[in-house]
């Protein structure tokens, strides 16, 4: 199993139910990707540090910004308030979809295509959501399920602009 | 080495061209045309200019660009020029499709060859998970037959990748930074935590985004983020 998805499993089994965004998503929608050992995700109810702790997870200070680590020495950003690239985390949450990511049936939790596709396309960074959104397009284009993109984007324009992105990409 | 710099002279209209642009994953010929450069034959001859050295890709009027690479100084540029057309020509093989595929071929490696990109980065820096084995060998049409002798084929899914040996080596660290440079994407991100870790190993220095440079600060594994404790301070 891939170290990421390994952690994130851990993650579910400690904080419960939890989608996992960014690195995680990606790799279990596309399992061929490059990734840093940092994990994203977003709850509904906010966790406090105190639970944090007392479940063994590290929040320490580093250059002056506050930093999460779960027992094991991952890096860990948790959203529960904010969107994400305008995206509602109770949209990320209710759009989720789950993995098998064993052969014991254990499952992680990550954010669905369609809204993967659409927080990728509006970071829009060159380094990271780039080469995202290409592994994406090649490896799940047959996937996706226009209207539910259509629906979370609610842009005609921007819709517009990802069906040629995904086109493109995908060649 | 002249040859290469021609190259990219001969490049230079359409490399200002290119870092012009807003950043976008795919451009749309006839969207860019008039407010750019006024013709949309004239930003097809650009693109096109920029195409053997691996900086653009072109389908049916959508085009896109490396543009982190493309945003590196022109004498970074220079620098990069071997990296990019061994990138180039690069040949990718496959047998599994799996971890088995890389640990066949470093287990058969002669010395001659030098791992570079993914596998190299995350040996030096354990930043990003590695993905695909890129290798520089002397004589690529020997790889090539050895590969396929052992049952291994050619494709573009493949995660064995052959690279000629084109450009200097010497300073090996260096050759890998800028490879990273040169391949765009997610090899920008090891680009700068090699450059974070042994910039003193490193004397072309690559200009990236701050936003950039401070999540691979922020994401940093622990224990090498106290090797550059002292550049924080």
């Amino acid at each position: 199993m891939h170290p990421l998805i390994r952690e994130a499993l851990k993650i579910t089994e400690e904080l419960g139910p939890v989608t996992f965004v960014g690195a995680v998503a990606v790799l279990l929608h596309t399992k061929n990707t490059r990734e840093s050992q940092d994990l994203d995700f977003a709850i509904v109810k906010q966790i406090s540090q105190d639970e944090l702790l007392n479940k063994g997870y590290k929040i320490v200070t580093e250059n002056r910004k506050e930093k999460t680590y779960t027992p094991r020495g991952f890096k860990i950003d948790i959203y529960s308030e904010r969107p994400l690239n305008r995206i509602p985390i109770e949209t990320i949450i209710e759009t989720s979809q789950n993995f098998t990511v064993d052969n014991k049936d254990n499952i992680v939790n990550a954010m669905g295509l369609e809204a993967l596709i659409l927080a990728k396309f509006r970071a829009n960074r060159p380094e990271q959501d780039h080469p995202d959104l290409k592994r994406l397009a090649i490896e799940r284009k047959g996937n996706i399920k226009w209207d539910l993109l259509e629906s979370l984007s609610g842009d005609k324009y921007e819709m517009a602009s990802i069906k040629v992105t995904l086109d493109t990409l995908s060649r | 080495m002249v040859e290469n710099t021609s190259l990219l002279e001969w490049a230079a209209s359409a490399l200002l061209f290119a870092q012009e642009l807003p950043t976008q994953p795919v451009y749309t010929i006839k969207h860019l045309g008039a407010e750019f450069v006024g013709s949309k034959k004239t930003v097809y001859r650009r693109i096109k200019s920029l195409i053997p050295l691996g900086l653009a890709t072109y389908n049916r009027g959508n085009f896109t660009i490396k543009k982190d690479v493309i945003s590196q100084p022109f004498d970074v540029l220079k620098k990069l020029m071997p990296s990019l057309i061994a990138l180039k020509n690069a040949r990718r093989f496959g047998r599994s499709y799996n971890n088995a595929d890389i640990n066949f071929v470093i287990n058969s490696m002669p010395e001659s060859t030098m791992v570079t990109l993914d596998y190299k980065a995350w040996e030096l820096t354990k930043f990003q998970f590695p993905n695909d084995l890129y290798i520089y060998v002397n004589d690529v049409d020997k790889g090539v037959s050895f590969l396929k002798e052992n049952g291994f084929s050619e494709g573009s899914r493949g995660h064995i990748i052959l690279l000629p040996k084109i450009g200097l080596f010497e300073n090996q660290m260096e050759r890998v930074y800028l490879d990273c440079i040169a391949n765009g994407g997610r090899s920008i991100l090891d680009a700068i935590s090699i450059e974070l870790l042994y910039s003193d190993q490193i004397n072309t220095k690559g200009r990236f985004f701050i936003d950039t440079i401070k999540k691979v600060q922020e994401d940093l594994p622990q224990d090498q983020l106290d090797k550059i404790a002292p550049i924080n301070t």
